[in-house]
């Protein structure tokens, strides 16, 4: 009779039951949507701290926009007291030694055209902003194009859209 | 196995043996089920703290975005006339504004940080500038004149 009993607690299968299943199943989507989320979550941030960095960026290039503006004004009056013509004094500004005064790192490239002159600034981090001044005879200039942009560089590793941001968190 | 109108055996366990074995078989569910509950408590609050990680993080993205949609206003704001903004608080957020101006030979630049802030926390921080010149104001004076 012992022997029996044995044999059958022995033989009796462990099968997967209803209450496993449902177990089981309970315990994939509760796993699923908690990584989901908190992938979403993350990489919602990031790209936030992206766009934080962009903005930042397109404002340095303006401050430096604006310095330069300074810059060729100062210039401006003292080559209209010498009697310059426009096309004399765009020649003139593209040789002016501009230097940011906070963002040094900022590259700029000058040139005349007529009585135009067009300024680029990129900051380290490609955003470009172009300045176009068409300069009056009476030494005064008007912004004829201001245009900030993104310079694209398929070759920078982390050009990609949800790359992660720099070490150096910007704020 | 266990038919009552079979003939019984030297194989068929006798009627307190099968009350055992169904005992047994109880407990055994039990057993289970409590294991099944303890995995699932387990893996719940693995789970909810993972939920609550991911609505911390959204949370923050939220006052974030918001910080930066204020702080970029107030630039353009800035960038229309210099003298427009000030430190004010926007509901929960604290924007901090502090304008250099410089002079120069021909005009002003003035220089501004614009901080947002949360609960004291500084969300986003930009640096702009803005020069307005006062020689080209006055020429254009002059030409209405």
């Amino acid at each position: 009779m012992t022997t029996s009993l044995h044999t059958i607690t022995r033989n009796t299968p462990v099968r997967m039951g209803v209450l496993n299943l449902l177990t089981l199943i309970i315990a994939l989507c509760l796993a699923v949507l908690a990584v989901l989320s908190l992938t979403t979550a993350h990489r919602s941030e990031l790209l936030s701290k992206r766009q934080s960095e962009h903005l930042q960026n397109v404002f340095i290039a303006e401050q430096v926009g604006q310095e330069f503006l300074a810059e060729v004004d100062t210039e401006l009056a003292i080559l209209v007291a010498q009697g310059y013509t426009p096309n004399t004094m765009a020649a003139t500004l593209q040789n002016i030694p501009f230097q940011p005064s906070v963002h040094q790192n900022v590259s700029h490239f000058i040139q005349d055209a007529d009585n135009t002159v067009t300024a680029t600034f990129t900051t380290p981090s490609n955003q470009s902003l172009t300045c176009v001044l068409t300069i009056s005879s009476n030494g005064t200039y008007e912004i004829t194009e201001w245009k900030s942009v993104k310079l694209w560089n398929e070759e920078v590793e982390g050009e990609q859209l949800l790359r992660t941001p720099k070490t150096t968190e910007i704020k | 196995m266990f038919n009552e109108t079979s003939t019984p055996s030297c194989f068929s366990p006798p009627t307190a043996l099968r009350k055992k074995g169904a005992t047994q078989k109880q407990s055994t569910l039990i057993v289970e089920i409590l294991i099944l509950f303890m995995c699932l408590l387990m893996l719940s609050a693995v789970a909810l703290s993972l939920f609550a990680a991911a609505k911390q993080s959204g949370v923050r993205t939220a006052h974030t975005q918001h910080a930066l949609s204020l702080a970029e206003n107030y630039a353009e704001r800035f960038a229309a006339n210099p003298q427009a903004i000030q430190t004010t608080q926007e509901g929960l957020y604290n924007v901090m504004v502090q304008i250099t101006p410089e002079e120069q030979s021909t005009g002003i630049l003035y220089k501004a940080t614009i901080a947002v802030l949360y609960e004291n926390d500084t969300l986003c921080t930009l640096n702009t500038a803005r020069y307005v010149s006062t020689r080209a104001a006055l020429l254009e004076e002059e030409r209405r004149v």
